[in-house]
């Protein structure tokens, strides 16, 4: 016995007395039990400290911090009971082995002890013999769930610090069970460790809710490896989580329980996309940086060669910029190129009509990316034609030139643009790069503030066409565009049957242009809407004007392209030409041609049935030289054809013309249509079409194209006119 | 029945320490001591009424018995303790002039047993 059981003296440094053996604290009033115990315990290698009451048990385990408590119930001062609550309250006694003794009979003692925080009990009389060994068991579960608790902790440390939790679910009853910091990241309380596994799904947005659960259970059923990001918004930000697991699996094969890790790897996405963003990003504007536009080059590259589709490079460098930095400093240069960026990123935006995206890829169809400096490079991925790279090159320059305020100044830059254009300059990056380059050096030397492609044959037409283009704009704004009238002779009656109204374009100074040369252009920039209302509308105040002065009446025919019916609203545009000129809608024939109907033939029927609910008539232009499919010709809504001056200029000599014109009209008086023939020059050929019975002609024969006066003159002249008359019969 | 649980004694008997004389004389010898004290101290205490001292002694007396293996004993003290709790005055007095009749029987009884062991 170290201690007389009434002497609790502390000794100083006490907690630094090295436990060779294990310290057992006893503690009853009992002399006797103490001593029979120290007996055993002295024997079997323990050290042993006596106390007689309970608070003196408290004293001696603060001050030598024993291995083990043996504690009797019932004592004076202080009970064990009380003792076992206080000796738990504190840091060194939460988890220290107390083991209580009691009578056979005490079983209030034990219920009350094991509340307190006994870890066991023992009932008198005591087997001394069995006691080391109840002892070191007890030594040895103490050891083992210290290390527990251990490992526990330094578990919990490192999830917290990898921010992982793990978890489990159980496949069959859905139960989870989830460790603290995993409670922590999902935001359960701490001291939660268990739940359903719809509470935790709960914790989910909805819109990822679904996929979560989708492929947890795809991932049980089929009894593989769930990998899953979602993000989580907690109490103060939206965090990226990671869901992993790996399914036991029972002997037949089935998955028992899923078990694995949540990460939030908010930090770690967030790196890797600053890392990305470093790679891939110019750091002043936001663009993308040279590497990425060679990625973006290259993956175009790849779809034009698969697709045979064609692109631009556009080169661009900012003119004079370095005046810029060096006269307002290197800040205002980076607020310049910043400016400049979004000048260029809007451009493209709104030139996304022009060159729609290409699906293929799931990309916008242009992107632009600085590559340093001053220069810029625009990647246009879906061109139709060079024109389209020099319209966006225009629009870039028309916008970068626009003033810019720097500070409280007030600065403005120009920028040159060399093009190159896939696959005419170039079938590689570097080819197409290095053009482009080449061209705007070029273009600098042809004096800055443009544009210049690196093929020059290729620059030559875009500009030719561009010019073209900006022309005709003006043409419809500045009145340059007139309508020509050309006569339809009734070969029964011998009378003016109608009028097709014919678009001329009186150029400044190229003079009469010939709709073949613009029509084209125009459909593909869609100057078409603009000019094919211009013409409807003319039209009809024209012929309304005549019938007003009591010429006619007869009908008057305009020419329609398709685009006018797919892109336009053609309905609104004669109801609106209708409604304007006051005409009569039985006066008005719409002549077009089969394109219409090569892409949805159902919707064309569809517009032209609503158009002849008007009361207008409806002409195909051009029958015979396009597909002329007669499957369908019956069911489209038409009242005349037109047919194609191709076959009626060799008529008189070609007997193959012969017959298809002869099968033409003889096609349309079977189906109750009528029928026109054009490009009548000569006699011989009215003749073979009076033979065949054709209902109209019109060509030079019978009058040229005329303007509204000098028609209205022909009109006056012959108000009688008739086939013999014109025809010399 | 065996007033003494000759396991409880022979437990006691055989505690073997190191360079050290064994445990049973000695310890007896404590538990008697502390037994006859008790005994007087309780009845003192039921002479006057004192119930709280009447129990604590009742326990403290059961305890050294329940050590000792002396059976008979504890249970009677088990009994008494009831009596006590439950204020059981006539039966507690008629069972107290019995009590030292039957520390007497249980010191006999593992008195043999020092014996041998000597």
């Amino acid at each position: 016995m170290n201690l007389p059981a009434t002497n609790c003296a502390v000794p100083i440094f006490s907690h630094m007395v090295r436990k060779e053996r294990p310290v057992v604290l006893h503690v009853d009033d009992d002399a006797s039990s103490l001593v029979m115990a120290e007996g055993a315990l002295e024997a079997a290698g323990f050290k042993v400290l006596h106390a007689s009451n309970g608070q003196q048990a408290i004293d001696l385990f603060e001050a030598y911090c024993p291995d083990l408590i043996i504690m009797d119930a019932v004592m004076p001062i202080m009970d064990g009971l009380d003792a076992i609550a206080a000796i738990r309250k504190k840091t060194m006694g939460k988890h220290i082995p107390i083991l209580m003794t009691t009578g056979p009979d005490d079983l209030d003692s034990i219920t009350r002890a094991y509340e307190e925080g006994a870890t066991d009990f023992l009932t008198k009389p005591v087997n001394f013999f069995i006691l080391p060994y109840r002892l070191r068991y007890m030594l040895r579960s103490k050891a083992t769930a210290d290390d527990l608790r251990t490992s526990q902790s330094q578990l919990d440390n490192a999830q917290r610090i990898a921010r992982l939790g793990h978890w489990q679910l159980n496949s069959h009853n859905h139960e989870m069970s989830w460790s603290r910091e995993f409670a922590r990241i999902i935001g359960f309380g701490a001291t939660r460790v268990s739940g359903a596994w719809s509470d935790f799904l709960e914790k989910i947005p909805p819109d990822q809710c679904d996929s979560v659960r989708l492929a947890t259970e795809t991932a049980i059923a089929e009894a593989h490896y769930l990998s899953i990001e979602f993000t989580f918004i907690s109490e103060i930000d939206a965090r990226t989580l990671r869901l992993e697991a790996e399914p036991y699996i029972d002997e037949s094969g089935a998955c028992t329980q899923m078990v694995g890790t949540l990460q939030d790897i908010t930090e770690h996405t967030s790196a890797q996309q600053q890392i990305h963003d470093l790679a891939y990003f110019d750091l002043i504007t936001g663009l993308p940086n040279r590497a990425q536009l060679s990625e973006q080059l290259n993956a175009t590259l790849k779809l034009a060669e698969r697709t045979g589709g064609k692109f631009a490079l556009l080169f661009l460098d900012l003119d004079h910029f370095k005046k810029v930095n060096d006269s307002l400093g290197h800040d205002a240069g980076d607020d310049l190129l910043m400016q400049v960026s979004k000048r260029l990123s809007d451009v493209l935006r709104d030139s996304d009509a022009l060159c729609p995206p290409v699906k293929a890829v799931n990309q916008s169809s242009h992107s632009v990316a600085r590559l340093g400096g001053d220069e810029f490079v625009v990647l246009l991925r879906h061109i139709k034609n060079v024109e389209d790279a020099a319209r966006v090159a225009e629009r870039i320059s028309s916008s970068v030139r626009s003033p810019y305020l720097i500070g409280d100044f007030e600065v403005v830059v120009t920028t040159t643009i060399g093009i190159s254009v896939y696959p005419t300059d170039g079938r590689d990056a570097d080819s197409l790069m290095k053009h482009a380059d080449v061209a705007m050096y070029h273009a600098k030397e042809e004096g800055r503030n443009g544009f210049q492609f690196y093929s020059r044959e290729i620059h030559e037409i875009a500009l030719a066409k561009f010019a073209m283009e900006k022309d005709l704009k003006q043409a419809i704004e500045q009145d340059q565009l007139s309508l020509l009238y050309q006569p339809k002779i009734d070969l029964k009656s011998g009378a003016v049957s109608g009028v097709e109204a014919l678009l001329r374009w009186n150029h400044p100074e190229k003079g009469c242009i010939s709709p073949v040369e613009f029509i084209a252009l125009a459909e593909e920039t869609g100057l078409i809407l603009p000019l094919g209302q211009w013409v409807l509308d003319n039209a009809c105040k024209q012929i309304q004007l005549w019938i007003e002065k009591g010429l006619g009446p007869f009908s008057i025919a305009v020419n329609c392209s398709s685009l006018q019916f797919t892109l336009g609203n053609i309905i609104y545009d004669v109801n609106n030409a209708l409604t304007k000129s006051g005409l009569n809608p039985e006066y008005l024939e719409i002549e077009l041609t089969e394109n219409l109907f090569l892409h949805n033939i159902d919707k064309g029927i569809q517009t032209l049935s609503r158009l002849k609910e008007l009361g207008i008539k409806i002409a195909l232009d051009d029958f015979g030289a396009g597909f002329s499919s007669l499957s369908y010709l019956k069911r489209l809504p038409v009242d005349k054809l037109k047919i194609d001056r191709s076959f009626v200029s060799e008529l008189d000599t070609d007997k193959g013309d012969s017959a298809i014109v002869s099968a033409i009209i003889s096609l349309s008086q079977n189906l109750g249509l009528g029928v026109v023939a054009e490009g009548v020059e000569r006699h011989s050929q009215l003749k073979i079409l009076l033979d065949f019975k054709c209902d109209e002609i019109q060509g030079f024969m019978i009058c040229r194209p005329l303007s509204p006066d000098d028609f209205e003159a022909w009109l006056r002249d012959n108000a009688e006119v008739s086939v013999a008359k014109v025809s010399g019969f | 029945m065996m007033a003494i649980d000759s396991n409880a004694v022979n437990v006691i008997r055989a505690l073997l320490r190191p360079r050290k004389p064994v445990l049973l004389t000695p310890t007896v010898s404590l538990i008697a001591k502390s037994i006859q004290n008790d005994v007087s101290q309780l009845l003192s205490a039921t002479n006057v009424a004192d119930t709280e001292l009447v129990r604590k002694t009742v326990r403290s007396v059961k305890s050294c018995s329940a050590y000792l293996g002396a059976i008979v004993l504890t249970n009677s003290l088990s009994d008494r303790e009831i009596a006590v709790c439950k204020s059981h005055q006539n039966v507690y007095q008629v069972l107290s002039h019995r009590l030292q009749g039957e520390i007497d029987i249980a010191l006999d009884e593992i008195q043999e047993y020092v014996e041998q062991a000597a």
